[in-house]
């Protein structure tokens, strides 16, 4: 019954990923006449030691700090003002998911109109009066969180309908029994509601974190990883590393790198539930 | 019941009232703000390219102001759209998303646009009509 799910994963998975990890320990070139030969850790070190890849992995850091605290809450807000008996309940949640609907790409596009310089940007033409115009993708101090408020606002209509979900799920004798005892709204925001958003909370954060660690086609389209490495990410550095400068072997040295670095990331995120779980 | 019961009542549902309408305007406001991309977007594609970069930078943004549906029919003179659409329609049947059904009437949609047999269309996949 499974196998032709083994098989699927075993050949678009598993295969790929050892053969990358076999070819990150040669100098693999593309269109290069030389031989390809092996030449152990030496990708490995030229990859810890490359200046673009370090600032690339802290970039990526950065991105998953931020944007999955502050999308949760983004999406936290909206689901909880939906999660009441209000005309139209399904046409609101329609309309927050939507950008989660539209690919990335094509958002990208928007939003570069959006970040445009000069008077015809609309961020421009809304902050112009506190920040002067500004050019917002061009700017070190500016490109970076241009991108993050991008990704935000694209993936929190997930995020909302999954903790929608999970507050729909909430037994509303809770309430009533907390409102006898005379428990305000946010003291039944924080003893009921937030507990029992655990589970759904743990998994938009699980996954918004691998997401976050994927970014790439917003980078790409925005920013092409500019100015001066701002907004690069290890995936748009590793492309970059195949595309531009033929260097496969160094580009699957780093994929293997930041695969064991979100791996143990993500291990020590489920550890760290698993944790508090058996405490309680 | 009390006078003073019925009153405490009364307050309750009034601030009930009032905390529920605060909350719609609230959702209301945080959901303009939310989709104000997508309206750009969709009124963008209503002008014409030198009006969208025009009024990027105004509340004429996500007014279709002088809208047509040029951009639209653009769409179709301008590039092979039906043939992205089916390529895209293509991928999916590979992909295993579509099923037979969907797959076989996107196929006719596509075989009426583009004016091309469906066998040409998707070398390699069965597109006999007896699956429909």
């Amino acid at each position: 019954m499974s196998l032709p799910a083994m098989a699927g994963l075993l050949f678009f998975i598993f295969l790929p990923f050892l053969l990358a990890i076999f070819y990150s320990f040669t100098d693999l070139r593309l269109g290069s006449p030389l031989h390809t030969e092996f030449t152990g850790l030496a990708q490995y070190k030229n990859v810890i030691n490359d200046v673009s890849f370090q600032r690339a992995l802290l970039n990526n850091l950065i991105f998953a700090l931020v944007v999955v605290p502050v999308q949760t809450i983004f999406a936290l807000i909206p689901a909880l003002l939906l999660n009441r008996e209000i005309k139209g309940r399904a046409i609101f949640r329609t309309l927050f998911f939507m950008p989660v609907v539209f690919p990335m790409a094509l958002i990208a596009v928007v939003w570069e109109l959006i970040y445009a310089p000069g008077t015809t940007g609309m961020i421009n033409s809304i902050l112009g009066w506190l920040t002067g115009p500004k050019d917002w993708l061009r700017e070190p101090f500016f490109a970076f969180p241009a991108v993050i408020l991008l990704s935000i606002w694209q993936g929190a209509g997930f995020q909302m309908v999954v903790l929608l979900a999970g507050l729909q799920s909430i037994p509303i004798v809770m309430y009533e029994a907390a409102a006898i005892d005379q428990a305000g709204k946010w003291h039944q925001f924080w003893h009921i509601t937030l507990p029992q958003l655990r589970n759904p909370l743990i998994f938009t954060g699980l996954v918004t974190t691998i997401l976050a660690f994927r970014v790439f086609a917003q980078v790409e389209i925005l920013t092409r990883g500019g100015p001066n490495d701002a907004t690069t990410t290890v995936i748009f550095e590793a492309w970059q590393t195949i595309f531009n400068r033929f260097q496969v072997g160094k580009a699957f040295a780093m994929i293997v790198i930041f695969f064991i670095i979100v791996f143990f990331i993500t291990w020590i995120q489920r550890y760290l539930v698993r944790e508090q779980r058996e405490i309680k | 019941m009390k006078a003073e019961e019925k009153r405490a009542i009364q307050r309750r549902k009034r601030t009930q009232k009032l905390t529920d309408f605060a909350g719609l305007v609230l959702l209301v406001i945080f959901l303009l703000v939310y989709i104000s991309p997508i309206l750009f977007m969709v009124s963008g594609s209503l002008k014409p390219d030198d009006r969208v970069l025009a009024q990027s930078g105004s509340l004429k943004a996500f007014l279709p102001s002088e809208a047509g549906f040029q951009n639209y029919i653009d769409v179709f003179r301008r590039v092979d759209f039906v043939r992205f659409m089916f390529n895209s329609n293509c991928n999916r049947k590979y992909c295993g998303i579509w099923t037979d059904r969907q797959f076989h009437g996107s196929l006719r949609f596509c075989e009426i646009a583009m004016e091309r047999p469906k066998s040409a269309l998707c070398p390699g996949v069965d597109v006999d009509d007896s699956t429909v």
